[in-house]
């Protein structure tokens, strides 16, 4: 992906030009859907997510200025969507959701090998409690430090540590469960 | 130091975020301990499972339909301030006394219900609204006093349409359309086109209120950015609805819209007022 100057953009947004904002959701949307689909476990409504994040993160560059990093940025607007979503279904959160419907995996095109690893590994995800399963996805999927995390989700390094710890053991647990033993 | 009290150190050592003390404890104890090592592989491992979920496609074209919302903050125009909280607010106020009162006033569908609806039907504006909308339901028929009625309908491409009726003298008092595609004239009198800078200084200055930045901390979304003329000074109606907002409560028989309405005054750089958005509507059921 080509790099964005990122601070032209914003430069041109707040002169009036909102239009030039198309660039930057051009340039972060799979990124944000993605993200947002691992959170939700699903994709239509982390399209909605997603949508939200940039309309929220476009109001956002009128009023303030950015103070890290647009991509941290958006992804820390993503996560208090997703934490919004979450609070408003909590009463649904008793039905499993966000398996991947078989669309989506076709087309995907992924082998039924992988596809079932998938699967199972989104599955794990979602049954790991809502905090650490962010930690984990913005670390192992989106790959941010864990400094980073900790601005992202407005907490400490030392927490966002034993989030992803405590997180890789549930993970551990669930995935030997179903594996019949270790993970692999 | 046991093994189980090392589970954090070395989950971070996976990740490769441990400062250089931390890191040579971890060193020093994985030399010595099988079933550390162990752990450590199932940590790495977990970190491969969950990485190689990136390597999955997502379809993602939101630009479009993102940009459009964009432009509708862009676009949107000050509208006389009455019409458009007071439609606003019957809109959300039909939707909640239709949880409340809607059974009195539409389960029954009174006979005043049902002689402001038929009026409204028959009217002239409101057959204008309706062309190409599509089916039309009605949402609901709110009672205001003696004679007069509010009644909402919303239409298939999503419009709300809100009349007011004189049921007495059988006639529309005055229609409007709520939607995406109406546009308001404006008013010259108060109308004031805001630049992308002013909106954002008058932001900034509600911001600098105290009052208001403790809103603002608890999470609010902004619903207009209205500028007007008052009194020959540059005014700006800044709307801030509560993330957590419970909607409408009712305070002594008025309907508040659980929101603020901020007037910041551009031309002394202050916040002159502090008001909550609100609707005094009087429901009487038969």
């Amino acid at each position: 992906m080509p790099a964005l100057d990122e601070a032209q953009i914003l430069a041109e947004i707040r002169n009036g030009n909102g239009d030039a904002f198309a660039k930057i959701v051009e340039h972060y949307q799979t990124d944000i859907i993605r993200y947002l689909h691992r959170l939700t476990g699903d994709n239509h409504i982390a399209q909605d997510l997603a949508q939200d994040t940039f309309l929220n993160a476009y109001r956002g560059i009128l009023k303030h200025d950015v103070h890290f990093s647009l991509r941290a940025w958006l992804y820390k607007i993503a996560t208090n969507n997703a934490r919004q979503y979450h609070r408003r279904n909590r009463i649904l959160s008793f039905i499993p959701i966000g398996r991947f419907r078989r669309d989506d995996i076709e087309a995907h095109q992924i082998s039924p090998d992988d596809m079932e690893e998938e699967i199972m590994v989104q599955d794990i995800l979602l049954r790991i409690p809502n905090d650490q399963r962010h930690c984990m996805i913005l670390h192992f999927v989106e790959g941010f430090k864990y400094k980073e995390i900790a601005e992202i989700l407005g907490t400490t390094e030392d927490a966002i540590r034993m989030r992803v710890a405590r997180g890789r053991e549930v993970f551990k647990k669930e995935y030997g469960a179903r594996a019949g033993g270790k993970v692999q | 130091m046991k093994c189980n009290d090392l589970r954090e150190l070395l989950s971070a050592y996976a990740d490769g975020e441990l400062g250089h003390a931390e890191l040579e404890v971890v060193k020093a104890h994985l030399d010595q301990c099988d079933e550390c090592r162990g752990v450590l592989a199932d940590y790495l491992e977990i970190s491969r499972q969950i990485s190689s979920l990136r390597t999955i496609s997502i379809e993602a074209d939101i630009v479009t339909r993102t940009m459009a919302k964009v432009k509708t903050t862009q676009k949107r125009k000050w509208q006389p301030p009455a019409w458009q909280i007071v439609g606003a607010s019957i809109v959300l106020i039909a939707l909640i006394v239709g949880l409340i009162v809607g059974i009195p006033l539409m389960g029954g569908k009174t006979d005043f219900a049902l002689a402001a609806e038929k009026i409204v039907r028959n009217s002239d504006e409101f057959k204008t609204a309706i062309a190409g909308e599509g089916n039309i339901t009605l949402e609901q028929v709110i009672r205001r006093g003696e004679n007069e009625a509010t009644v909402t309908f919303s239409t298939e491409k999503g419009k709300q349409i809100v009349a007011q009726v004189d049921v007495k003298a059988k006639r529309v008092i005055e229609l409007r359309v709520f939607g995406l595609k109406i546009e308001f004239p404006p008013n010259p009198e108060f109308d004031l086109e805001l630049t992308e800078a002013e909106k954002a200084e008058a932001i900034a200055i509600a911001e600098g209120d105290p009052t208001v930045s403790e809103l603002i901390a608890k999470g609010v979304e902004i619903t207009h950015v209205w500028g007007s003329v008052i009194e020959g000074r540059k005014m700006v109606d800044i709307g801030i609805i509560p993330r957590d907002s419970q909607g409408v409560r009712i305070v002594d028989g008025i309907y508040l819209i659980d929101g603020k309405s901020v007037k910041v005054d551009l031309d002394n750089k202050k916040v002159s007022s502090l008001t909550e958005f609100g609707i005094s509507v009087s429901v009487i059921s038969e």
